[in-house]
């Protein structure tokens, strides 16, 4: 009551009776103002390139020749008898390797956490470190480790009497240094979702099996596991989105005779060594497809979970 | 009882022992990177130099020019957070605390341009570059990120929290759209704007994919940049090498240190709950 009196005087003290209609007006107007900034900026720099890739992956842009020529389906018809194509997939396809595992430290790190002792938030700022730092700067670091006569982990290897192997420098091994490298960046990540998907299992529930006897592992496979299955899902999706998208890790850790590029490596490659934008194009709407259809199949999951 | 301290015991060495995989190898290359070359060849390899010496850094920065992408990375790192935060709030409230026509179908359509991934927007925005000559400037090299769509999300759920009587009371008043917003609503939005600035914050200061192609002039190179260019071209200067990567890395390990409770909340934020 008092604020509308106090309203009432507000206004009988305002001498132009425009005031309240031009406030209307201002709220009416107010969230398009609010929302306009960031509205422009996502049409100018996601809206109106997604739309533009696929009318480029018809033409035969380059930025060394101003001009682009229309030539329909020839830059798909190219990728099919592509073998570098090909290779660039088979590449990326054995990176898979790296969303179970990384899903596993991740769960294993977050369940040591998740017991209630003193000061376990300093283990969770430690173990989410390597996330927050630079690809670049760590991958540096990681290729000295990976130097094969005079590197860390050779040096370790020796220690236990073990021969050292080539890493990155060797075709047969590139590929998995390079996951050993992203489950040390990328372990941090798939913790803290099991972490807070670890909080959601209720306590009584784990009581109540202890009551009946049931051992460590069967609480865990029969309760926690399935009870996770949202963080499982989220993980594994963007996970392997994340796999799609390998690009500085095999930038920077190259192995020998192409042997770690993946199709992004390829796509950067052709656009933007090669100057073949209208091709890299074509490529990139094949990964945007790939990327589409898994998004939505993660849709599908979660929605029937939902209901 | 006794079953379990044993048990908290084993749980606890072996976080130990697990996070010295993480803290030995950043002790390593920030010990490294005050060695001399020579250190780099000595088996078996030791984390501790002989002796301390600057030699590395006055050499990035007297001749490799780091003093430069240092400035450009921290130009390109501020302005873009503080647009960030500029639009991202603004859209945040417009989305929260307003009625609007076609209010639903803008905020879905701004969430589904956060799944496109950057590959398929990439060659095109080149292109957009290109043709306005925004190749090797700052513009090019800052324009892409001065916002973070998903960040609108965060900023949007927390401010429907806000009770929507406290801003019309602030109307009754006479306080105008904007004013509510920058008196009222911003002050009390503090912690998620924590945690879009440090996200920002760290995302610009190790973002490579855009730079890598809209810059190819030294002197708008940024660090991330500069480290990878200088990592392929003194391929056996590790001494240097180490030294360029140190210095990518510690202002961001002192930023996340500094507000490291944020980046856990800020995470489980914008993780599973979605």
């Amino acid at each position: 009551m008092e604020k509308v009196t106090k309203a009432r005087n507000s206004l009988n003290t305002t001498p132009k009776s425009m005031t309240k209609k031009k406030k209307i007006n201002n709220i009416k107007l107010a969230p398009y103002i609010f929302i306009a900034p960031a509205a422009i900026y996502i049409i100018i720099v996601t809206i109106i390139p997604a739309l533009m890739a696929l009318p480029i992956s018809f033409t035969d842009w380059s930025a060394l020749t101003p001009k682009m020529h229309f030539i329909g389906f020839e830059n798909y018809k190219n990728l099919l008898q592509d073998k570098e194509f090909y290779t660039s997939l088979i590449t990326m396809a054995k990176f898979f390797i790296y969303v179970p595992l990384v899903m596993i430290c991740g769960l294993a790190l977050a369940l040591l956490l998740n017991a209630k002792i003193k000061g376990m938030t300093i283990f969770r700022v430690i173990f989410y470190t390597p996330v927050i730092t630079s690809t670049i700067a760590a991958a540096v670091l990681f290729d000295w480790f990976y130097q094969p006569s005079f590197g860390l982990f050779n040096s370790i290897l020796n220690f236990f009497g073990i021969n050292g192997i080539g890493w990155v420098s060797d075709a047969k091994t590139a590929v998995m240094s390079v996951i050993i490298f992203k489950i040390w960046k990328g372990t941090g990540v798939a913790m803290l979702i099991y972490l807070a998907g670890l909080q959601d299992v209720p306590e009584e529930l784990k009581e109540a099996a202890e009551i009946d006897g049931a051992s460590s592992w069967r609480k865990f496979r029969n309760i926690t596991l399935p009870l996770l299955r949202p963080a499982h899902i989220y993980l594994a999706i963007t996970q392997i989105i994340g796999v799609f998208m390998i690009f500085q890790e095999t930038y920077m850790l190259q192995g020998p005779l192409k042997s770690t590029d993946t199709v992004v490596n390829y796509i950067y490659n052709k656009g933007f060594m090669s100057s073949e934008m209208g091709y890299a194009s074509a490529m990139s709407f094949v990964l945007f497809i790939i990327v589409l259809i898994i998004t939505l199949i993660q849709y599908k999951v979660l929605k029937i979970d939902a209901d | 009882m006794k079953k379990k301290k044993i048990k908290k015991a084993t749980i606890l060495v072996i976080l130990c022992v697990t996070s010295l995989l993480v803290v030995v190898p950043f002790l390593w290359m920030i010990f490294s990177s005050f060695k001399n070359i020579e250190e780099f060849y000595v088996l078996p390899p030791k984390i501790l130099p002989k002796s301390f010496t600057m030699k590395n850094f006055t050499e990035l920065f007297n001749k490799a020019h780091f003093g430069t992408y240092y400035f450009n990375s921290l130009l390109v790192t501020t302005i873009q957070v503080i647009t960030d935060v500029i639009i991202v709030t603004m859209a945040g409230y417009g989305f929260a605390k307003y009625k609007f026509k076609g209010k639903k179908i803008i905020f879905m359509t701004i969430l589904a341009t956060t799944m496109i991934p950057w590959v398929a927007t990439i060659i095109p925005l080149y292109i957009m570059a290109y043709k306005t000559n925004s190749i090797n400037s700052y513009f090019g090299l800052i324009f892409p990120g001065i916002a973070d769509a998903f960040s609108i999300f965060l900023a949007k759920n927390f401010m429907e929290t806000i009770p929507t009587s406290l801003i019309e009371a602030a109307r009754i008043d006479g306080a105008s759209e904007f004013k509510i917003f920058s008196k009222l609503v911003l002050p009390l939005t503090k912690p998620i704007i924590a945690v879009i600035v440090i996200n920002k914050f760290i995302g610009s200061w190790n973002a490579f994919q855009w730079p890598l192609l809209v810059v190819n002039s030294d002197k708008y190179r940024t660090l991330p940049l500069a480290v990878a260019k200088f990592s392929s071209q003194y391929y056996d200067a590790y001494n240097l090498k180490m030294a360029a990567a140190t210095l990518a890395i510690i202002p961001v390990l002192i930023v996340y240190i500094a507000f490291q409770k944020y980046f856990v909340s800020g995470i489980s934020l914008s993780g599973v709950k979605e």
